[in-house]
């Protein structure tokens, strides 16, 4: 029996254990039901928003009826933490992408761009639908995209899973494919992107409270800054100001990639012998930093392809010059330990913003963009996991 | 026969009460009758029998300031020669003029104040207008119905006696007047109180009777204290009434309730006596008693202390009248001042004497200074001021008179060297000559400056301008002239038409202009009126010039030309409309001028004219070039032909939105061209372009309030191929900026504000960026075969663009890790240089090296670093 993950906490249960919340609707005869404490969000979740009551029922069936105001139902929610569940999750696809990255490496930019740019041009590109699934992604993600899009604002830094317990995933739904008379090419993917704190990823404690989120995730990217590279900025004559003050003392890249790699060997089904099946994207963010030092025929300098596939060919000559920049750049440790632990891995660069923000003057609040989003191939590692988890098609030019 | 007493009671007196001030008239003044004028040596025997009179009136203290004052004024008109007849008759009319203005002023003033004026006021106003002017006065006083009133309503001097019980009283009943309680009914009488002729009550005398009926009235009343107070006012009142005091009473009682009103600043009559009116007086006698409630507190002016008159006489200068006046006091008073009065007339004499002294010796400035101090110590001595104005000044220096503005005639000249002051200077004009004399001529003005404009001279003489310097009328200095000026002010406002072979041209001329003559370029005259001609069957495209020139009588029946204004006309072809009219913002262009682009019409030169709105003529209207002229202003600047065969014309840019419009200007007509409307918006600032491959991707950042920019790029060297897009503000967000297919090469991008609204659309100011171009794409591939248990590799190379191809080595390195440089392996295959052509791929066999192990394979151009190739290689490393 398939089992389901739900998107926002990570739990897993089968689709007959979806329970329902009452809507809340006035009844023919008597009171309507009336919002009150739901203890299992506030454990869970930490939210203590009075919430309407739960209503048991088969979680196979898109609805149940409220024992209480004996109003039909369809709101279905999680059985773990009681959060509402996307319409009609049950019966559609849903993927876990989880991401991960040093502190620094730019992971909520890097997620408010590429959810923007899923909507907008990616979105065209592959003729795709994508929404927040619901209200609360909705809400936030606008305010994020205003921030940075309108604004002009970078995020602050994001709060640890353990200082806010209550960190809640973005929901995504993207609609792919197009509705046809007799054969239907539509189908529905809903994407839970978990934001992770950089500190999250600094100590094998912090690793370990992910562990959850990790071992559901359908497949992971893992953000890098090839900035805390050892050696990498005197190789490209860079200036230390393109570093944020504190990335200064951000831990390395191998690091980060060793913790996340001991937390996936101890999933369950996983092994000393055992590769890792979870298909990871190692992104390095931040190239448009490195974009004078590399080669004018570097396929990092190259445009994404506009083709409404993922294109493999594009994908590989990334791959194997990143992965010789590796080499170049650090002797190839970071290589060596994705090729000795994952089957499936691959490299990319990419950029969030084009460009390097503004230093943050003394007076400022937050960082400024100081200019125009331009996003470089932010959209690579998405649409490779996408490929690999077959909701997207691959090809080759 | 000069009557002395009736002379002295009818006009000598009323001088004397209004302040010693002579009658302005002077027939009054010398009593000569309007209506038996003495003529000849009679007039001047009749004044002479009256200064002697005066002479005589100096040894009475009384009349001793008026005469002095007749004496002097009359030695003053006697030096100007204005002991005339005629002199009189005209100041008598000018007088009389004065007088009457002054006269409706007064009038005006009186009617505002109120409706009643005291007759000693009358007087009083009357003697500062002049003698004579009462009863003008009177006259237009009674028109206005104004009542004067010869006698004032005297006032009571005291308190009666129970005058504050019965005010008490009153107040307390709430009475507008005390004897209100004698009304039957308590209250307000239905008719106003009237007490100048006297008291009567509702109309009726007060009587005994209605006081007995007044206290039967109140007997009947219930006991309360109003009963009593009507009891006690009863009493006092009928106590007055016994003694014949009523009238007083009341008058009392009365003037308490306006006196207040009447204490207030700025009261007239006509607002106190509203408060009479408001307590029941009749409105008549209530203006009659505030007038003399005003008049009381006017006061009376203290009597005079003799001495006191005296000092203030010698202070103010008056030397004469106070050597006089102390003469009549007795010896024992002002001992001191007496004293300083001998000094100064001593003084004086002595200053006297050396003024006669220098004029003997020929020095009379000398005189005229010693004069002139003497004149400051005795200023009432008219003897002593006839004598420093019979001194001329000295003469001006030097005097130049020019005409630099053509139709008026500025006269300057240096100050007379005069060592006194009050030089004045008079400027006589006069034709052919300079004047002799002060009068001899017209008088352009009289000033105490060094400089007077003639601003109307006549044209065409010979005019010169003669300055005399003076002290007094009739003292003139000898004249220094300017000149000759001659003026001869051209033709104005000269306007040009020209249609296709007529010429019209039209001017203004001045009136006292004789004649106005054309003449074309050859000298051949045309034939004119005063205002212009017109001239047929001309030349299209030709030039004509003509002079025109305006003549003026130069006197003995000459006539002296202008120089002369040049016209010059073309005769043209009707203009067409111009085709069009674009707004170009071109590479390299200033971000703060405008370039505007047209095709130039059949006929008729092109003008552009900008404007804040639209011009209100449809596109190929015909309209005169004054209707054109007046909308917006013309953009100057030289025309540059384009290689499409336009114009083009760059601008300085205004800031805002301007509407630009082509007019076709020839023969004399315009017609309205296309319009086209440019906004100064603000540019797109720190414009960033980066190559990513063969894409540049664009940045910029937005104006506030511009949501659309356009794009324009060319590749470097080949301006015509300009291609365009245009990026709104929410794609740029959405998609990231802006990413242009700029191929390969070089490239400029220019990246311009648009504005669109209702009117249209309007482009700012672009800024442009150069974007260096990047190699042909060449794209490489391994492919891998079997051929008989034998691993075959070979690369192919092709391309999507004709380019000379390198030599390119193919490197294989052992391992996993694909060669990021040449370097990193070892050579395994060459493809030598070529040229490569899209559609033909060039394929070269790779000999891989110890197959057996893990290798990869790269590309690389032979022996050239990043940029030196001219392609760009694009492919997957081999291997395995």
């Amino acid at each position: 029996m398939t089992r389901l993950t739900c998107p926002y906490c990570y739990g897993r249960f089968a689709e007959k254990e979806i329970k329902f919340r009452c809507g809340g609707l006035h009844p023919i005869e008597g009171k309507p039901c009336a919002p009150g404490p739901d203890p299992v969000r506030g454990q869970v979740l930490g939210d203590t928003k009075l919430q309407l009551p739960v209503v048991e029922g088969n979680g196979k069936r898109l609805s149940a009826r409220c024992a209480k105001c004996r109003i039909e139902t369809t709101i279905q929610i999680c059985p773990n933490c009681h959060s509402q569940l996307p319409v009609h999750y049950s019966k559609i696809n849903n993927r876990m992408v989880a991401m991960i990255g040093a502190k620094f490496s730019g992971k909520s930019v890097y997620m408010t761009v590429l959810m923007h740019e899923l909507i907008h041009r990616v979105g065209r590109r592959f003729d795709a639908a994508v929404t927040g699934a619901d209200e609360r992604t909705r809400k936030d993600f606008s305010n994020e995209e205003r921030d940075l899009y309108t604004e002009g604002v970078l995020p602050g830094a994001t709060q640890t899973a353990a200082a806010e317990r209550g960190r809640a995933p973005f929901v995504f739904r993207v609609s792919l494919g197009e509705h046809r008379r007799f054969r239907s090419t539509l189908r529905h993917t809903v994407l839970s992107f978990f934001d992770t704190a950089g500190e999250d990823l600094e100590s094998d404690k912090g690793v370990a409270e992910n562990v959850r989120y990790l071992s559901c995730a359908d497949g992971i990217i893992v953000l890098l800054d090839p900035l805390t590279v050892p050696n990498v900025m005197e190789k490209f004559g860079l200036d230390p100001s393109v570093l944020p003050q504190a990335a200064n003392r951000a831990d390395s890249p191998i690091n980060i990639l060793t913790r996340v790699t001991e937390v996936l060997q101890k999933l369950p089904g996983n092994g000393p012998n055992k590769m890792i099946d979870i298909p990871v994207a190692v992104a390095f963010s931040k190239v448009d930093a490195l974009w004078e030092g590399l080669p004018q025929d570097s396929p990092l300098r190259q445009p994404a392809p506009g083709t409404p596939y993922f294109d493999e060919g594009d994908g590989e000559a990334i791959h194997a010059h990143v992965q010789a920049l590796l080499y170049d750049w650090e002797g190839g440790q970071i290589d060596q330990l994705l090729t000795k632990n994952y089957r499936t891995f691959r490299y990319f660069g990419l950029s969030a913003l084009g460009a390097v923000p503004a230093v943050r003057s003394p007076g400022q609040a937050r960082q400024k963009v100081g200019g125009a989003i331009q996003p470089h191939r932010v959209e690579d590692p998405f649409l490779w996991l996408l490929s690999r988890l077959k909701v997207v098609t691959t090809g080759k030019d | 026969m000069f009557d002395q007493d009736k002379y002295r009671q009818e006009v000598l007196d009323p001088a004397r009460r209004n302040g010693n001030v002579p009658p302005a008239d002077l027939f009054t003044r010398y009593a000569i009758s309007i209506d038996r004028i003495p003529r000849g040596d009679q007039f001047s025997a009749h004044l002479a029998e009256v200064l002697k009179y005066w002479q005589s009136l100096t040894q009475r203290r009384a009349y001793l300031r008026i005469a002095e004052t007749l004496i002097s004024a009359h030695r003053q008109m006697d030096q100007a020669g204005q002991l005339t007849a005629e002199h009189f008759a005209g100041e008598r009319d000018r007088h009389t003029a004065e007088t009457g203005q002054k006269i409706k002023e007064v009038v005006e003033d009186m009617v505002a104040g109120g409706q009643v004026v005291a007759a000693a006021t009358v007087a009083r106003v009357a003697a500062g207008l002049g003698g004579g002017a009462e009863a003008d006065l009177r006259r237009e006083l009674t028109k206005r119905r104004i009542r004067i009133l010869d006698e004032l309503w005297p006032l009571p001097e005291a308190t009666p006696g129970k005058g504050r019980d019965v005010l008490r009283d009153k107040r307390l009943l709430g009475l507008r007047l005390a004897i209100d309680v004698l009304a039957a009914d308590a209250g307000s009488p239905a008719r106003p109180v009237t007490l100048r002729k006297g008291l009567r009550l509702n109309g009726q005398p007060v009587t005994a009777q209605m006081f007995r009926e007044a206290r039967d009235r109140a007997e009947r009343r219930a006991q309360d204290d109003r009963k009593t107070a009507i009891e006690n006012l009863l009493v006092n009142l009928g106590d007055a009434f016994e003694k014949g005091n009523l009238d007083q009473l009341v008058l009392w009682e009365l003037t308490e309730a306006m006196r207040e009103a009447a204490d207030m600043p700025l009261a007239t009559v006509r607002r106190v006596s509203r408060e009479g009116v408001r307590v029941g007086l009749d409105s008549n006698e209530a203006e009659e008693l505030a007038l003399a409630l005003l008049m009381a507190g006017e006061g009376t002016a203290a009597p005079r202390n003799p001495t006191a008159e005296v000092e203030e006489l010698f202070a103010a200068g008056s030397l004469r009248a106070a050597e006089r006046l102390i003469a009549t006091l007795p010896a024992e008073e002002g001992v001191e001042l007496r004293q300083r009065i001998q000094e100064a007339v001593r003084k004086v004499a002595a200053l006297v004497t050396k003024a006669q002294q220098e004029i003997a010796a020929g020095r009379p400035e000398h005189a005229a200074e010693l004069l002139t101090e003497a004149v400051r110590e005795a200023a009432d001595d008219t003897d002593l001021a006839g004598r420093l104005r019979t001194l001329a000044p000295p003469a001006v220096p030097s005097a130049r008179a020019g005409a630099a503005s053509g139709d008026h005639v500025t006269t300057s000249w240096t100050p007379s060297p005069a060592r006194t002051g009050g030089v004045a200077y008079q400027v006589v004009r006069t034709r052919q000559r300079p004047a002799s004399s002060a009068t001899d001529g017209e008088v352009v003005g009289r000033t105490d400056g060094n400089e007077i404009v003639d601003s109307r001279p006549p044209a065409g003489a010979e005019l010169y301008y003669t300055v005399f310097a003076t002290r007094s009328d009739g003292v003139w200095s000898p004249g220094v002239s300017a000149g000759p000026v001659r003026l001869l002010p051209e033709v104005t406002d000269v306007s040009v038409a020209a249609d296709e072979t007529s010429v019209r041209v039209t001017w203004q001329a001045r009136s006292d202009a004789s004649r106005v003559t054309v003449a074309r370029a050859d000298g051949s005259p045309v034939a004119c009126s005063r205002g212009g001609f017109t001239e047929e069957g001309l030349q299209p495209g030709r030039e004509y010039r003509y002079l025109i020139r305006a003549g003026y009588d130069a006197g003995n029946g000459r006539v002296t030309d202008s120089a002369g204004v040049t016209a010059t006309a073309t005769p043209q072809q009707a203009p067409r409309v111009v085709p069009d009219l674009a707004v170009e913002p071109l590479p390299g262009q200033d971000p703060g001028k405008l370039r505007l682009v047209w095709t130039a019409p059949a006929s008729g030169t092109v003008q552009l004219r900008s404007a804040p709105h639209r011009p209100r003529w449809q596109r190929g209207a015909e309209l005169t070039e004054t209707e054109m002229t007046g909308y917006g202003t013309e953009l100057v600047a030289r025309a540059e032909p384009t290689p499409d065969g336009r114009f083009a014309r760059t601008v300085p840019m205004t800031q805002g939105r301007i509407f630009v419009t082509a007019f076709s200007v020839g023969a004399g007509r315009a017609v309205c061209g296309p319009t086209v409307s440019v906004t100064n918006t603000a540019p797109v600032t720190r414009l960033r372009a980066r190559r990513i491959g063969d894409r540049v991707r664009l940045s910029w950042d937005w104006p506030p309030g511009i949501g659309l920019v356009r794009v324009r790029w060319w590749p470097e060297g080949a301006e015509g191929h300009v291609e365009q897009a245009d990026c709104w503000l929410r794609s740029y967000r959405d998609d990231g900026g802006l990413e242009i297919p700029a191929g390969s090469g070089a490239v400029h991008v220019s990246v311009a504000t648009v504005s669109r609204d209702a009117e249209g659309e309007a482009v700012g100011s672009p800024v442009t960026v150069r974007v260096s171009g990047t190699g042909v794409k060449v794209r490489y591939r391994f492919v891998e075969s079997n051929r008989l248990f034998r691993q075959r590799t070979r690369i192919e190379v092709s391309t999507e663009q004709v380019c000379p191809l390198p030599e390119l080595i193919v490197v294989q390195t052992a391992g996993r890790i694909a060669p990021l440089r040449p370097e990193q392996g070892t050579t395994v295959a060459r493809i030598p240089a070529q040229r490569l052509e899209p559609g033909k791929p060039v394929s070269v066999d790779v000999e891989v090296r110890n197959p057996r192990g893990p290798y990869r394979l790269g590309c690389f151009v032979d022996g050239h670093g990043d940029d030196g190739s001219g392609v760009v290689l694009m492919g997957t490393p081999g291997g395995r």
